[in-house]
């Protein structure tokens, strides 16, 4: 049963401000530290035998701020982690465990990390526990702790990596004399799409180019005073995730991951195919897709095609690679196949699928097969972002805290910008951000349970502090992600209209060419016609003529019959 | 009992109809746009049947006697030479019962009664499908089906004497994944009958129902692919 005020709190729908500095933590008085020893850490020991959590947490906290041994502090962090998690208070529980396991001391240190366990099996808290844990010798870890803390230090370090490329690759903002501040640590490395490596990025398409050439991925330059975090390190600890082990599968990806942010094909392949076998279902998902990728990347396409075909279409993954299929099967100059799949994204099981640069890969194919009308049309689809650019370039330009980032985001469905509502809502498919976001808001609940607690005022004082320094700094990375992403679609869409423009111009060049060729009465070259024939059916696959309806099932099997050929 | 086989020949008639477009979630409507005039979808068959054997278990009722019914249980194993073709043999065993319209016609009750009954069927033939389609159940599920004619040259045991009879059918599959389907088909078994001297052809019509069950379990030619 939720307290009352907890309650409250809740139907309000709250949005609890845990960034940065209190408003009024300069009006408070500074907290009187007072000293405290064995006879507090007796009595918390008194309290939690007494199931008297509370009173332990309270206590917890004024050794946190309070004058005390490093051991004692050690100690009562450990009591009150396990209080924490009788409480069911396990972001709490991070606090306290982070800063017992940093001095490493305790009595109970034992049997509080054995209970800490069910933390490192849930991705919110384990994310946050990382930090701490990269700095522990996995031998001073209980046997069941080691394998989970490997496979998260190695992802906090590849993260690190991530921010780092990140930083250096930052877009610029419109109007501002510098680029944004990038998240300083800790930015969730999406287990989705969104960082890890994207091969069939249309970017030659993007340029204006007729037909892109395959780019494999490169190793970024190295960010100048700053020492790239250890990856080597990372993948040696991937390896002490025991092929039993839960994760296994998560960490043969991550280190495919790895793999593949050093240039390293062949062996981010062979992880990937690893991760494929081990599972579960999601995981092998994903690393059929970064598998895609990688094979795309070294322009083996129709490899690539098996593999994006086998991404199952109940997966978080299955517009991304259904997508990158169009552009495999452009590559291949299966034209009919790549508009066919273009289709499916304006059936109404695709809403929440939409991406800018279809109309570009559209036009592109159309123009490939001489269908300049529609090329045309497709065009101008692609010019119908500009209003997005617009308002992205204004709303990008504005000097707003970072808080208020975020707040804008979790306000999306209620704008009444509608084209910077479309714009995060676009954001929101980002499932890196959006389990970030989810993390942060789950630590904000866990606030607002503690608020409900009705503690006394000077307890609640400091662990409102104790939230806000754990929390603050990720309000503000978010923030800043949330800047940065709507940053990174302005400049997209800028690429896009530029490829478009381009692309119009390749058009006209080429009709006028034709027209030329009427005048002279010659034939060839860029005049489009008929070839006739339908695509054939083989025994082992079903013809079905579309007669007005998407079906689910269909998507990925759509082809246009073009029925013209450039000669 | 009765509901159920009202039921049975419900769903029949709904499954041997042509395979319509069913409006459900599964299902969009389109707006106007673009190349929907040459949009079309290549699919593979989610079930692949070349090269592969079936089983079938299935339950036959008769529906064309209105005073006897003939009810019992079959096996048909079938070789699937290709998507469509299919070689096949089956069996199956029958018992008798009477129905309350018996007493309609007591004075031939004798008759009816001593007449020596039809024990089994077995025999060789082939089935061809030629027409597949697929329905949205529920708005969750996709379901792919066929409808399949078989011919088949038969045994009839009637009273232990054992004389050639010819079997046609018309069914359809409900596949349920590569390894399952539903079967549900009308038999139509014809044989040359002779009793107190009459002679006659009899045709006697099953209601079959079952499952059916296909080896290797799972599809072949995407291997070989």
């Amino acid at each position: 049963m939720l307290p009352f005020a907890t309650l409250l709190i809740l139907a309000q729908g709250f949005e609890l401000d845990l960034g940065g500095e209190s408003p009024e933590a300069g009006e408070r008085t500074a907290p009187v530290a007072r000293s405290l020893g064995r006879r507090e850490i007796a009595a918390m020991r008194v309290a939690f035998k007494a199931r008297r959590h509370r009173d332990v947490l309270v206590l917890a906290t004024e050794f946190l701020e309070g004058k005390t041994t490093a051991g004692d502090r050690s100690e009562a962090a450990w009591i009150a982690v396990r209080s924490a998690l009788k409480e069911d208070l396990p972001r709490m529980a991070v606090i306290l465990a982070s800063t017992a396991i940093e001095t490493g001391l305790g009595e109970s240190r034992e049997l509080a990390l054995d209970e800490l366990a069910p933390l490192l099996d849930q991705d919110a808290t384990a994310m946050e526990l990382a930090p701490i844990l990269a700095n522990q010798s996995l031998d001073d870890l209980p046997e069941r702790w080691r394998g989970h803390s490997a496979y998260w230090v190695a992802r906090h370090l590849l993260e690190l990596e991530v921010v780092r490329r990140e930083k250096a690759d930052a877009p610029p903002r419109p109007g501002a004399k510098q680029a944004p501040a990038p998240p300083a640590s800790g930015v969730v490395l999406d287990f989705g799409a969104d960082d890890s490596p994207q091969p069939p990025a249309p970017e030659a398409a993007k340029e204006g180019e007729v037909t892109p050439s395959p780019e494999r991925p490169k190793p970024r330059p190295q960010v100048e005073g700053e020492p790239p975090p250890d990856l080597n390190r990372a993948r040696s600890l991937l390896g002490e995730v025991d092929r039993r082990h839960a994760l296994f599968g998560r960490s043969r990806l991550l280190a495919g991951m790895i793999a593949t942010a050093e240039g390293q094909d062949d062996a981010a392949g062979k992880f990937f195919r690893q991760a494929m076998v081990a599972g579960p279902r999601g995981v092998t998902d994903l690393a059929t897709l970064e598998l895609a990728r990688v094979l795309y990347a070294k322009g083996e396409i129709p490899a690539a095609l098996e593999q994006y075909r086998r991404v199952r279409p109940s997966s978080d993954d299955w517009g991304d690679a259904l997508f990158e299929q169009a552009w495999a099967h452009f590559r291949m100059g299966n034209f009919g196949r790549t508009l066919g799949i273009l289709e499916a994204f304006d059936s109404p099981f695709m809403i929440d699928e939409r991406r800018d640069e279809i109309e570009v890969l559209r036009a592109l194919s159309l123009y490939e097969n001489c269908r300049y009308d529609d090329a045309i049309k497709a065009v101008d689809r692609v010019r119908r972002l500009r209003p997005a650019f617009d308002r992205l370039s204004e709303a990008t330009a504005e000097e707003r805290a970072a808080a208020d980032w975020l707040s804008l985001y979790r306000r999306r469905d209620t704008l009444e910008d509608e084209i910077l509502a479309d714009r995060l809502r676009l954001l929101a498919r980002n499932p890196g951000l959006r389990r970030t976001i989810e993390a942060y808001q789950s630590a904000e609940a866990e606030y607002a349970r503690l608020v409900g607690m009705a503690l006394d005022a000077r307890a609640m004082d400091r662990i409102e502090r104790i939230f806000r320094g754990q929390f603050g700094p990720m309000q503000t990375r978010i923030g800043h992600r949330v800047l940065n992403e709507l940053t990174a679609q302005r400049v997209e869409i800028a690429s896009l209209l530029k490829s478009a423009i381009a692309i119009r111009l390749e058009v006209e060049e080429q009709r006028t060419r034709v027209l030329q060729q009427q005048l002279r009465g010659a034939r060839g070259g860029v005049v489009a016609e008929a070839t006739g024939d339908p695509p054939s059916v083989k025994d082992d696959e079903l013809y079905w003529p579309f007669t007005g309806e998407y079906w689910r099932d269909e998507l990925d099997t759509y082809h246009v019959h073009l029925g013209r050929s450039c000669r | 009992m009765r509901t159920l086989y009202s039921l049975a020949a419900a769903i029949s008639f709904c499954v041997l109809l042509p395979p319509p477009a069913q409006a459900a979630e599964d299902v969009g409507r389109v707006h106007e746009g673009r190349n929907r005039d040459r949009l079309r979808s290549v699919q593979g068959r989610p079930v692949l049947k070349a090269g592969r054997f079936s089983l079938s278990g299935t339950y036959a009722r008769t529906v064309n006697d209105a005073l006897v019914i003939k009810h019992g249980g079959g096996l048909t194993a079938r070789y699937h030479l290709a998507e469509g073709f299919a070689f096949l043999l089956n069996g199956t065993f029958a018992t008798s019962e009477q129905t309350d319209y018996v007493h309609l016609v007591r004075y031939e009750r004798r008759l009816v009664l001593e007449e020596p009954e039809l024990k089994s069927h077995m025999g060789v033939g082939f089935s061809y499908t030629p027409i597949y389609g697929k329905f949205s159940l529920f708005s969750d599920w996709i379901l792919h089906n066929d409808l399949y004619v078989e011919g088949a040259f038969q045994l009839v045991d009637i009273a232990g004497s054992r004389q050639p009879a010819g079997l046609a059918g018309l069914g359809t599959r409900v596949y349920l994944g590569q390894a399952m389907s539903f079967e549900l088909g009308l038999r139509s078994l014809m044989y040359a009958t002779e009793y107190r001297g009459v002679r006659d052809i009899k045709n006697l019509m099953f209601l079959n129902t079952g499952l059916t069950l296909f080896m290797p379990l799972k599809n072949l030619a995407r291997r070989r692919r």
